[in-house]
């Protein structure tokens, strides 16, 4: 599966949206389920599906799809 | 029945989906899936957390536990770091919610940060005196939530640190971090044994077993406050679901175990009596170890039946005459050892026994076995053994679902309690008429009023009873010490002792006072003494209670549920006259007209002492 199928499974579970609603804009500031609670999981989520692990910094700055997108591509996920 | 079968089958087939791979984010999922769930044959529990962290990450994983032990949560967070808020007002948005379970889950590095952070700083006095100050605190919450709900609650004790302030000094110092914070547990758990149904989630505990670095992860607290990992999230969930499920009367009552490579290596019919691996070496140990387990549920109450495909005698005899076998043929309650499938077997035993299919938990080391079982009877609790015998004990002793809120004397001996109604079945075939029957048993029934010493077992059965019960109103200790303590109720039990032995207490009635009438509230009765006339004695003692007390008629209230069916017809049968008019949820019987009478077979009826 690739990077972007494999996210957009993710932030649809985590969110509770379709998984076609899922895309480039999705964001804090769109998606109404998005809250501290769901942010907090989406950061396990995320780690547990990439086996990665963000950083304070990274976990504070996760607010929208491209961002987890880019940070996932710098930690050489692909 | 086949609507809540299949409703059965979709809830299961979620949560096994799940089981399969658990990731956090399908935890998500299926929460999400299973909250939007409505079957009434569920029942609610109203879950309220307060917090001095981020504990919403625990609802999903909350969710699906609480359905898989067959309650349906609504759950509600209180404000973040706010509990007096919530407790010291009773018209905050935790009374207005009315729940059934409080939780307080509070974290020293907030609450009492001097017992985490620089505590090598601290001398003995300062450590005590933060002790002190914590176990005060937290029982002013406590006391304050006793005041204004009957709910149950649940409080958090303290994590230990992993890496305590003196290191390898630590568990001998007089100012050890760790010795300091397990007194701090100990004393918090005896204040509140003081606190009716009020106890502990044994944090200590939960997060030994997930462990530290697997429970939890301190990005998250510094990040979010929000200091649990996926693991301990769902071992406190599982925690909270099995507090929630002994409430809501949705524990297990029976284990029923296959017998061949699951209480013993081998095939007895094949290998014989000294070919199978039961014994103090490898590879029997792990079955003796296995069996210690089992007889530990024994003891507590829990009833033990085997389902076998064997030749009955071929297996028995390992019971009375294997010498390193702890089980013994008087522990169990029922067995079924024969060639026929194992789900009908399952059904005759819960039928023997008079307690519901979905008081059953059947554990088999064949998957065959278990997913016939599974197919055939989706209400009974299937455990999946793993391949490797040395796990089973360790699979058991996980299973969270026998667990009660109280245990008492009966429970200790309910075995023998069973085995005595198989006696007394025998003298059923020999004696000729019923009548004669119930005579020959020299029953004496006494009736009392809810006392202290009684209070636990009088809330457990209003827990645990399904049969034999009107109205199904599940009472926690405090709401029944409340009902005895207010003049304008009645909690009235029975007790039953026969030549046989004594049933211990059976049936209890509660009754509201309201000018003159008399309305019962609950009535119920163990299953074990169905068909002996204690209904209509106890019927006829509430009669007398009642006209005592100047009412003129008695009501009663049939709720019907999937399991109270045999006592739809009670009032019908005991000369009460239908509901009738618009409130029409209660039969009526007028107190001066023909009363219910105890009947004749009973040899003495007692009253054990006054209502002061």
């Amino acid at each position: 599966m690739s990077l972007d199928s494999r996210l957009a499974d993710v932030l649809s579970s985590v969110l509770e949206l379709p998984v076609d609603e899922v895309g480039e804009s999705t964001s804090v500031d769109s998606v109404a389920t998005w809250d501290s609670m769901h942010g907090m999981m989406l950061v396990v989520s995320l780690e547990e599906e990439f086996g990665v692990q963000f950083t304070n910094q990274e976990i504070f700055e996760m607010s929208s799809y491209p961002i987890i997108k880019l940070t996932l591509l710098e930690k050489g996920v692909s | 029945m086949e609507e809540a079968n299949s409703s059965l089958n979709t809830r299961t087939s979620i949560i096994d989906d799940l089981d399969a791979n658990p990731t956090s984010a399908r935890v998500m999922a299926a929460a999400g899936k299973l909250a939007r769930w409505f079957d009434e044959s569920v029942p609610e529990v109203r879950i309220a957390i307060l917090r001095n962290f981020t504990a919403e990450p625990v609802g999903p994983y909350l969710t699906v536990e609480c359905f898989r032990a067959g309650v349906r949560p609504i759950l509600q967070f209180g404000p973040f770091d706010a509990v007096h808020e919530d407790v010291f007002n009773g018209d905050s948005e935790l009374f207005r919610f009315h729940p059934d379970i409080v939780v307080l889950a509070l974290r020293l590095h907030s609450f009492t940060p001097d017992l985490i952070f620089q505590f090598a700083r601290q001398t003995a006095k300062d450590i005590e005196a933060s002790i002190q100050d914590t176990i005060d605190r937290i029982s002013a919450f406590v006391g304050a939530i006793r005041q204004r709900s009957t709910a149950t609650i649940l409080v958090h004790n303290f994590e230990w640190p992993d890496s305590p302030s003196y290191g390898i000094l630590d568990a001998q110092s007089p100012v050890g971090q760790v010795p300091a914070l397990s007194g701090l547990n100990d004393r918090l758990a005896r204040k509140l044994s003081t606190i009716p149904s009020a106890y502990i989630v044994d944090i200590a505990r939960l997060l030994a077993g997930v462990g530290y670095e697997h429970g939890i992860d301190d990005r998250y607290w510094h990040a979010g406050r929000s200091p649990y990992a996926g693991p301990m999230l769902r071992r406190l969930s599982e925690e909270y679901a099995a507090f929630a499920a002994a409430l809501k009367g949705r524990n297990r009552k029976c284990l029923v175990l296959d017998c061949d490579n699951t209480l013993w290596g081998g095939i007895v019919g094949e290998d014989g009596l000294s070919g199978i691996k039961l014994g103090p070496t490898h590879p029997g140990s792990a079955y003796v170890d296995f069996q210690a387990t089992v007889l530990d549920l024994y003891h507590r109450g829990v009833l033990l039946a085997l389902n076998s495909k064997n030749n009955d005698a071929d297996a028995m005899s390992v019971f009375s005459d294997h010498p390193h076998c702890l089980l013994k043929p008087e522990h169990f309650a029922s067995r079924r050892i024969n060639w026929q499938d194992k789900a009908t077997n399952l059904r005759e035993i819960a039928s023997e026994l008079n307690i519901g299919i979905d008081s059953l938990v059947f554990l088999d080391d064949n998957h065959v076995e278990r997913d016939y079982v599974r197919q055939a009877l989706p209400e009974v609790l299937v455990v999946d053994l793993p391949q490797e015998p040395a796990y089973y004990r360790r699979t058991l002793a996980g299973l969270r679902c026998f667990d009660t809120l109280t245990l008492t004397d009966e429970d200790r001996h309910r075995t023998m309690l069973y085995h005595r109604e198989a006696q007394r079945s025998e003298l059923k075939r020999e004696s000729g008429g019923l009548d004669q029957y119930l005579r020959s048993l020299e029953m004496v029934i006494s009736f009392g009023y809810a006392d202290e010493a009684m209070i636990p077992r009088i809330a457990q059965l209003t827990q645990k009873t399904n049969q034999f019960n009107v109205t199904t109103r599940r009472y926690s200790e405090e709401d029944i010490r409340r009902m005895a303590a207010d003049t304008g109720w009645l909690v009235c039990w029975a007790r039953l002792r026969d030549r046989f032995d004594d049933n211990g207490l059976i049936a209890v009635a509660i009754v509201a006072f309201s000018g003159q009438s008399a309305r019962i509230d609950t009535l119920l009765m163990s299953c074990r003494v169905i068909g002996r006339g204690v209904e209509q004695a106890l019927l006829a003692h509430l009669c007398v209670v009642a006209e005592a007390r100047q009412c003129s008629r008695l009501l009663g209230e049939f709720l019907p549920t999937a399991k109270n069916g045999q006592v739809a017809d009670l009032f019908q049968r005991s000369g009460f006259s239908p509901p009738e008019g618009e409130d029409g949820r209660f039969w009526s019987l007028a107190l001066d007209g023909l009363l219910p009478r105890a009947p004749d077979w009973f040899r003495e009826i007692k009253l054990e002492e006054e209502k002061s």
